[in-house]
């Protein structure tokens, strides 16, 4: 196995959370994920009403005594981020900890139906009376959770949560805060729905990230948040050992066509853990499952680890849908359980591989000591991001 | 590690009016015309030399507060009548103006977008500095842009209580390290100037700061 050191200053995971369509936790996610099932309806993953109402419920009974009044974007979010702190023993936070959220749209819950109502009717009155800006569900959080610490709301659309991930690493590194939550949450909205349709991203059936006969992306909803301390501990789940971001500078909607962007920001992640393209067990892709972006960061991925005795690619999307600025942290949490499990993900749909490329996809799950996963995250104006994740036994006895 | 000033663009009014009837600015936002206007004048103070030398690799962070909520709106507004419109959607996105400047500039380095209400731009200096403190980029261009929603000020106004900025703004620094990153060094970057007035402007620390080294 290869080893981190502690030069490479990798940050230890030691608690995470998720909410998504498959259910409340990481394990009804993970188990959802290895049954390769879509849990897509006409094409968009929405959690439904009684999954929403045991969050709030769950919520109450955390001791949140307002939770009924929470927007589904914070109770999302708060419910991550208590799992998460649960999960790493974290009792409660302090001034000296941090708190770095991705998100793409927040709240846009609570005005878009007025502005779409003022469309229909003409009649612009009250229009912007539940108006919010992005940060303002983010100041709601931290009331609730009555933090006064360092926060960040990042906003890089479909990178937005694994960017804050890599922030909160750094701040840890930086001496910023001495722990620090990182995550992310995204609701379905009418603004992304009819936005994606519109860009004729959208497959009404279940999406089949790198199939030679995709249809398109599934749109879905969810938060996951983690809980991250400094180097070693020995409750730790997994490390944060590397982080690369990047800019396509190519087009506002389209990624660069020969993967340059998602290129570099892999490159920056195995170069800032101190790891070769060898030692990367599996990439764990984007792989939204529109033709650009599988074939952009397919491309980028062959560039960087070639074709002979590359890592296996998968994505896990075809399962649970994209969740947009959420979308990096939520997958991560399956990366934490690959890593965990030693098991190599197969990618749900995907039954004859795109022609145009030439990926290591396992035609079934299988078990494997998983050393190193990276995960990769390709937003809108091209924004790109890489997380290197490994396994806790991946850190170097020396120099400890 | 010592963050650093190097450089410092703000917009000016006629360089905005001058891009507004370019072309290629035909469909952008109202931030996004701001924004280049900033970064064309920050841009416009560097040597060429050091361009050519370190501009693909430069990191842009954005701090906005509303970011492109105004081209959401009416996308919103827009989908009963017209439908849902492309070219309006990809400016929806509360990072479409950090794209659009990456594009325009060829800036291939790292990027991201803040958001932090009235600090939005304080909060991106901040960020900047992480990422070269923590070595994640060598220069940092930190841009803050802003500008509410049109037709929404009335309500602005009540919720702030005070009368708020209502009028589109941006400005520009560009931050490195130690040694300047090869570039002489305006000032030492000691932390973002605070800012507290109005509630929905996030470009203001950024704009202080421009502003303190223009006259210094």
């Amino acid at each position: 196995m290869s080893k981190l050191t502690e030069n490479s200053q990798p940050v230890a995971i030691t608690g995470l959370g998720a909410v998504s369509k498959a259910g409340i936790g990481a394990l009804p996610l993970w188990e959802a994920t290895l049954l390769g099932a879509s849990l897509a309806s006409e094409g968009l993953l929405s959690l439904s009403e009684g999954q929403r109402h045991s969050l709030v419920t769950d919520l109450k009974q955390r001791g949140f005594d307002g939770a009924e009044s929470l927007s589904l974007f914070e109770a999302l979010t708060l419910h991550s981020i208590v799992q998460a702190m649960t999960a790493a023993g974290w009792d409660q936070l302090t001034s000296d900890d941090g708190l770095v959220l991705g998100t793409t749209t927040g709240n846009i819950l609570l005005w878009e139906g007025d502005v779409i109502r003022s469309g229909e009717t003409g009649n612009t009155d009250g229009v912007f009376a539940n108006y919010q800006s992005l940060a303002e569900a983010f100041k709601a959080l931290r009331g609730l959770l009555k933090f006064s610490g360092p926060s960040l709301l990042v906003a890089t659309a479909c990178s937005s949560s694994t960017q804050a991930m890599g922030l909160g690493a750094s701040w840890i590194r930086e001496g910023k805060v001495k722990r620090c939550l990182v995550g992310g949450a995204e609701v379905l909205s009418r603004l992304t729905v009819e936005g994606f349709r519109c860009l004729q991203l959208l497959s009404p059936v279940p999406s089949t990230p790198f199939d030679q006969n995709r249809k398109g992306i599934n749109l879905s909803e969810g938060s996951a948040f983690f809980c991250l301390e400094p180097k070693r501990s020995s409750r730790a789940v997994a490390y944060l050992s590397g982080f690369g971001m990047s800019s396509d500078a190519y087009h506002l909607t389209a990624p660069h066509p020969e993967g340059q962007g998602c290129f570099e920001s892999m490159k920056g992640a195995l170069e800032s853990a101190g790891i070769s393209p060898s030692e990367v067990t599996a990439i764990h892709a984007h792989g939204t499952g529109s033709t650009a972006n599988d074939l952009t960061e397919g491309l980028a991925v062959q560039r960087l680890f070639g074709t002979e005795n590359a890592p296996w690619v998968f994505s896990t999307k075809g399962v649970h849908g994209h969740a947009l600025g959420a979308s990096g942290a939520l997958e991560s949490v399956l990366s934490v359980s690959a890593l965990q499990k030693g098991l190599v993900l197969c990618t749900a749909g995907l039954t004859q591989a795109d022609s145009r490329l030439s990926l290591r996809h396992a035609t079934q799950t299988f078990s494997t000591p998983v050393t190193h996963v990276l995960k990769n995250s390709l937003g809108f104006g091209g924004a790109n991001a890489s997380l290197l994740l490994s396994h806790p036994n991946s850190l170097s006895e020396e120099g400890t | 590690m010592k963050v650093t000033c190097l450089a410092y663009g703000i917009a000016r009014e006629t360089s905005v009016a001058a891009l507004a009837t370019q072309p290629e600015f035909r469909k952008a936002t109202r931030n996004m015309i701001y924004a280049c206007a900033a970064v064309g004048e920050l841009m416009g103070s560097l040597p060429n030399a050091w361009l050519e030398q370190n501009l693909s690799q430069m990191a842009v962070v954005v701090g906005t507060s509303e970011g492109e909520l105004n081209t959401t709106f009416h996308f919103l507004k827009g989908l009963p009548s017209a439908g849902a419109r492309p070219f309006l959607f990809q400016s929806s996105l509360h990072n479409a103006t950090l794209g659009f400047v990456t594009q325009k500039f060829k800036l291939r380095g790292p990027g991201l977008t803040v958001s932090d209400s009235h600090q939005s731009g304080e909060t991106a200096l901040e960020t900047a500095a992480t990422l070269i403190r923590s070595g994640v980029a060598g220069h940092v261009l930190v841009l803050g842009v802003d500008g509410i929603v049109e037709g929404a000020e009335e309500e602005f106004a009540k919720r702030s209580m005070t009368a708020a900025k209502l009028s589109a703004g941006s400005a520009a620094v560009l931050l490195g390290g130690p040694d300047g990153s090869g570039l002489p060094i305006l000032a030492d970057f000691v932390g973002a100037p605070e800012t507290t007035e109005p509630l929905h402007y996030g470009a203001q620390a950024v704009e202080r700061l421009a502003e303190a080294l223009r006259q210094s």
